[in-house]
């Protein structure tokens, strides 16, 4: 479940790294509908197919974003720390969420409003601006990130082999009978 | 006659938001290249001229892996960039990419983009964020390509499997 919580504006700028270049004063546009949640270990930021409101960071706690499996499981996308914002591609596709971001730790989530957000943008507000270019910044980090573990798995095929294995369905292993 | 870069931007749905001013600013910073079906437009060793911007045709991300083994990753689709767009810190790449079938690709100065982004003028607002918004499709296009991944973990093992022989 996700409980509001106040904002403190200044410690807000000291924990979400993509108000960096903003200061107190150009923040009161931007934080318009932005709102502050405790949610517990467990609870969801968002799943998937929810539509896109807005974009988080993540002031405590460990967030996993990934989508879940047929069999039940969850496939890890990204772990998301303290400082670090997650939803972002979504938002500025005005894309459904595809993933589910869950609190695999209690923590307090801080959520941009999305359309008040675009708002600011085409009103020209230079703090809009400089948010969403941090927001690119962590795109191509992610992006680095998503290629590096891409590398990875493929660069030692054979060592890679296993991580796949477990998750193929029980099912399916005994039918396998070319498995060795 | 040859189309020139505001030309292949005009006929992109996700510019069509762009002002035709717009598009003619983000057409000044660039120059257009084709690749015919194979050719490799993105080394991975080599830092790009710019911002590479797929318009026509259809790229995949390629890893050499070993001395005679390639896997072949995700498809981009224009419009999309192509590798690391390295507007920020400079990122590492990964991958080459090739292209799936004869493409033109826009190469967009670094240098020109990031004067307009520090200038932060009206003008250049949109467009601006037009480019993060591709930015951001192709990170959803690498996060998508991943889980299908884990989604076919069969098909994946295979290729795995595959490549190991290869290697």
């Amino acid at each position: 479940m996700a409980i509001p919580e106040k904002i403190d504006v200044e410690k807000l700028i000291q924990a979400v790294p993509l108000l960096a270049g903003v200061d107190v004063d150009g923040l009161s546009g931007i934080l318009e509908g932005a709102k502050l949640y405790k949610i517990s270990e467990g609870g969801h930021v968002y799943r998937a197919g929810d539509p896109c409101v807005g974009f988080y960071s993540l002031v405590s706690g460990t967030v996993h974003v990934g989508q879940s499996t047929d069999q039940g499981g969850t496939i890890l996308l990204r772990k998301i720390r303290p400082g670090q914002s997650f939803g972002l591609s979504d938002f500025l596709q005005r894309a459904r969420h595809r993933m589910e971001a869950t609190l695999v730790e209690e923590g307090l989530v801080f959520r941009f409003d999305g359309n008040r957000f675009r708002e600011r943008l085409q009103q020209g507000s230079p703090h809009a601006l400089s948010v969403i270019r941090a927001i690119s910044r962590q795109m191509e980090s992610n992006l680095q990130a998503l290629d590096e573990r891409l590398s990875h798995i493929f660069e030692n095929p054979e060592s890679s082999i296993g991580e796949f294995e477990r998750h193929i369905p029980n099912v399916t292993k005994e039918l396998r009978l070319d498995d060795s | 006659m040859i189309p020139d870069a505001l030309s292949y931007l005009r006929e992109l749905a996700r510019f069509s938001e762009l002002e035709e001013r717009e598009l003619s600013l983000l057409s000044s910073m660039s120059t257009v290249h084709s690749f015919p079906t194979g050719e490799i437009i993105v080394e991975r060793s080599k830092k790009s001229m710019g911002l590479l911007l797929l318009v026509q045709g259809q790229v995949v991300a390629i890893q050499r892996v070993g001395v005679a083994g390639v896997a072949r990753h995700y498809e981009l689709s224009s419009p999309s960039f192509i590798g690391p767009t390295r507007l920020g810190a400079s990122t590492d790449g990964y991958f080459d990419f090739a292209a799936q079938s004869d493409c033109v690709v826009l190469v967009i100065s670094r240098d020109d983009f990031q004067s307009v982004e520090r200038a932060n003028a009206v003008i250049s607002r949109a467009l601006v964020c037009s480019v993060y918004t591709e930015i951001g499709h192709a990170v959803g296009v690498a996060e998508d390509y991943l889980m299908r991944l884990y989604h076919e973990p069969g098909q994946t093992k295979k290729r795995l499997q595959e490549l190991s022989l290869a290697v």
